[in-house]
């Protein structure tokens, strides 16, 4: 239950790429963070840093404003659930569970009873005899989180613990380490490659790439003002539709269509974002041909072949569906556009477009 | 489409089928249990025929009428055994096998009972057998009795074994878990001093043993055997903590272990099996071993049961094949005990962590 601050971390295996580039964060106590980003852009690095196993090459961790880099992993009771689980396959669960408190010096009966405390909290407490072999992957993520909790650790750090599960499953533990981790307001930083676990999860997302903390804030901030066609086109699902367009004295070339532009830009190469879930058929606006058709429960996502290429767009069920082949219009609002410097690849503010 | 799959159908006569399969596989099965049958009798049969000799040659000659006669029994014995444990299940398979057993060894009695006997084991319980045999004044009294041989040879097998696994298992995990200048170098060279045969050095060895003042005593071979074999074992255990997930040490660091207790509490207990199974091959090579403990001694300074086989087997006894096979078996039974005991753990290796 700490505050933590990152300053300036860094961890160079090889001094040319970085695995962490320098990364600055600071974390609210009980606060539940979560750090999205694409295979090996370091997520693992950073939390092995401040857990102490792997030391910084340059940088400062703080724990509640103290620096901690010179502590011992041992000493800076941090709870890790692996995404391997790392359960000691030579122990029962409950052994498990008291292998952190077997440390602490607590009289057996006390770590037993507090054991089985946190074990009721994560509703295993029939397992406790089995061996991690004998259980489901949710039985022993479970079993992995008890033992990251037991110990009452000053900041809890949770690396992709729900890839190995099933889709109900992992719905469920989501709401479920959400629910634990308010119960206890343990500091939590949850690694994840998945957008859908970052954004119902977290209070704040940490969108990563290639060592660097790309934008920092709320779900709702990255989703509406995503700094760079790399977060925009991270966050959201389905993806963000993307085409490129020519900047010609506030009319926007996107192939063979024409958008008039919202506010002014120097830049001449850009690229237009549009979410599938922004457009609607109208009477007027853009045409095309259904191209293809994909059901996803309540709503449907069709792929509109136009002028610039196919544009993905989110229907509910209840309108009137259509079938390949059928011309339709979409259009959409000003305000949902995203436009990026097509070089820099970052957002310009207040840039929109529209169909004229 | 429809029609010919239904046309098909109806010809298809599955039970006749299923009929062929069964008889493919019970047909597959004889052949594969005949074929090892006989290519194992070339194995079986020696190791049969000193224990049938060590139990009934009489006059020290050969004595292969009891040999023919036990086989024409223990055959077909086993082929009906193995045929009654394929077909029957349950008690009836226990009664049938009992009866089996009892009818087998009823026949072999009358048989050949009349012929077995304990004599040729009576170096166990006389402690100046030559002197006993050739009568007083001639070889006996350097001639040691068998137990000072056995005795010395389960220390020279437990010693080198004990210190074979020792540092195999720390080199092992040293070479497996730490990165240091020359790794590389380090493992090929393992390889490599594995490659040469040990009698190349047996002259620099000898004069080295000498210098140490070990010469004729038993640390001598056990000090040089442990060595030639270590490089062998610890890339075996390297292989074994190779096979231990990182995670899982990461993880007992975090819940406050130091490095030393997270070997011993979570990783050693992985590599047991990898522990056990070197440990046996280790004190079967010490207990066999020949080559150092007759160069390294000088005269009859000590007697090993290698050696005391070999003197029986020379002329020292007037070859009296009865007692050749007798200390045969005798110097068999420690290295069975051992293999029966920890069966289970040599063909079971499994190791590693808990995947989800
Ligand atoms: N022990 C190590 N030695 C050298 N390089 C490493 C080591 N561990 C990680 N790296 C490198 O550091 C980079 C970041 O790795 P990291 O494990 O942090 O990625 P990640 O974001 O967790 O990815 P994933 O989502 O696949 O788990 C990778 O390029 C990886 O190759
Ligand atoms: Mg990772």
């Amino acid at each position: 239950m700490a505050r933590i601050t990152l300053k300036n971390l860094k961890k160079a295996w090889l001094a040319e790429s970085p695995a962490v580039d320098g990364i600055n964060l600071e974390l609210k106590e009980g606060e539940l963070a979560s750090i999205l980003g694409p295979s090996g852009c370091g997520k693992s690095t950073t939390l092995l840093m401040l857990a102490g196993i792997y030391a910084p090459t340059s940088g400062e961790i703080l724990f509640d404003g103290e620096i901690v880099n010179d502590v011992e992993a041992r000493d800076r009771n941090v709870g890790i659930v692996f995404q391997s689980y790392a359960l000691y396959p030579n122990m029962s669960v409950l052994n498990n569970i008291l292998f952190p408190l077997r440390f602490k010096k607590l009289p057996k009966n006390v770590a037993e009873k507090e054991a089985r405390n946190i074990a009721e909290l994560v509703m295993i407490e029939d397992l406790l005899e089995r061996r991690p072999s004998q259980l489901s992957g949710g039985q022993q993520q479970r079993v992995a989180l008890a033992r990251a909790l037991v110990k009452k650790p000053n900041l809890l750090l949770l690396d992709e613990p729900l890839s190995n599960l099933d889709a109900t499953l992992r719905l469920n533990m989501r709401s479920e380490i959400k629910r634990i981790q308010k119960e206890l307001e343990v500091t939590t930083i949850l690694v994840t490659h998945d957008q859908i676990e970052a954004t119902t999860m977290a209070d704040r997302i940490i969108c990563m790439n290639k060592g660097k903390i790309i934008q920092l804030g709320s779900p709702e901030e990255l989703y509406k003002k995503p700094v760079s066609k790399f977060v925009a086109s991270f966050i959201g699902s389905p993806p963000m539709n993307l085409f490129e367009g020519q900047n010609d004295d506030g009319v926007i070339r996107a192939g063979a269509l024409n958008f008039g532009m919202k506010g002014t830009t120097d830049k001449k190469n850009l690229i237009c974002g549009l979410r599938p879930e922004n457009i609607n058929i109208a009477e007027q606006g853009i045409e095309g041909t259904i191209y293809t058709i994909e059901p996803l429960g309540r709503e449907i996502l069709y792929g509109l072949k136009t002028e610039t290429g196919i544009i993905w767009f989110l229907e509910s069920t209840s309108n009137a569906e259509y079938d390949i082949g059928n011309l339709v219009r979409i259009n959409f609002d000003y305000q949902n556009t995203l436009v990026f410097d097509r070089d820099t690849e970052e957002r310009l503010d207040s840039v929109h477009f529209y169909v004229e | 489409m429809i029609q010919i799959q239904s046309r098909s159908l109806a010809v298809t006569d599955w039970k006749r089928l299923a009929l062929k399969a069964k008889k493919i596989r019970r047909l597959q099965i004889g052949f594969l249990i005949m074929f090892l049958s006989l290519v194992s009798l070339p194995i079986i049969i020696p190791y049969f025929w000193m224990l049938v000799i060590s139990f009934s040659a009489r006059t020290g000659g050969v004595e292969s009428a009891v040999l023919w006669k036990a086989l024409s029994i223990l055959v077909p014995f086993v082929m009906v055994w193995i045929l009654i444990h394929h077909n029957l299940k349950g008690s009836r398979r226990v009664f049938a096998l009992t009866l089996t057993g009892i009818i087998a060894f009823t026949i072999l009695w009358n048989l050949v009972g009349a012929d077995v006997h304990l004599n040729n084991y009576r170096f166990l319980i006389n402690a100046n057998i030559v002197e006993d045999i050739r009568g007083p004044a001639t070889a006996g009294g350097q001639f040691p009795w068998v137990w000072e041989a056995f005795v010395n040879s389960l220390f020279v097998a437990t010693v080198s074994s004990f210190i074979k696994v020792l540092v195999s298992t720390f080199a092992g995990y040293y070479l497996s878990r730490f990165s240091f200048k020359g790794r590389p170098g380090f493992l090929q060279g393992l390889l490599v001093i594995d490659a040469f045969p040990a009698m190349i050095l047996i002259i620099p060895i000898f004069i080295l043993i000498y210098w140490l003042g070990l010469l004729d005593t038993l640390y001598g071979p056990i000090l040089v055997i442990s060595a030639f074999e270590l490089p062998f074992f610890i890339f075996v255990m390297k292989g074994f903590f190779d096979g231990v997930p990182w995670d899982i040490e990461m993880s007992a660091i975090s819940d406050g272990a130091t490095r030393r207790q997270a070997f011993w509490y979570v990783v050693l207990p992985q590599v047991r099996a990898g522990i056990i199974a070197i440990g046996i091959f280790a004190f079967i090579k010490g207990w066999e071993e020949y080559v150092f403990v007759t160069s390294l001694r000088t005269g009859t300074s000590y007697w090993v049961m290698s050696t005391y086989l070999f003197y029986v087997a020379q002329d020292i006894m007037g070859v009296d094949y009865g007692m050749v096979a007798a200390v045969s078996v005798f110097y068999l039974i420690p290295s069975l005990i051992l293999y029966l005991f920890f069966q289970k753990n040599l063909t079971q290796m499994t190791f590693g962590g808990v995947k989800g």
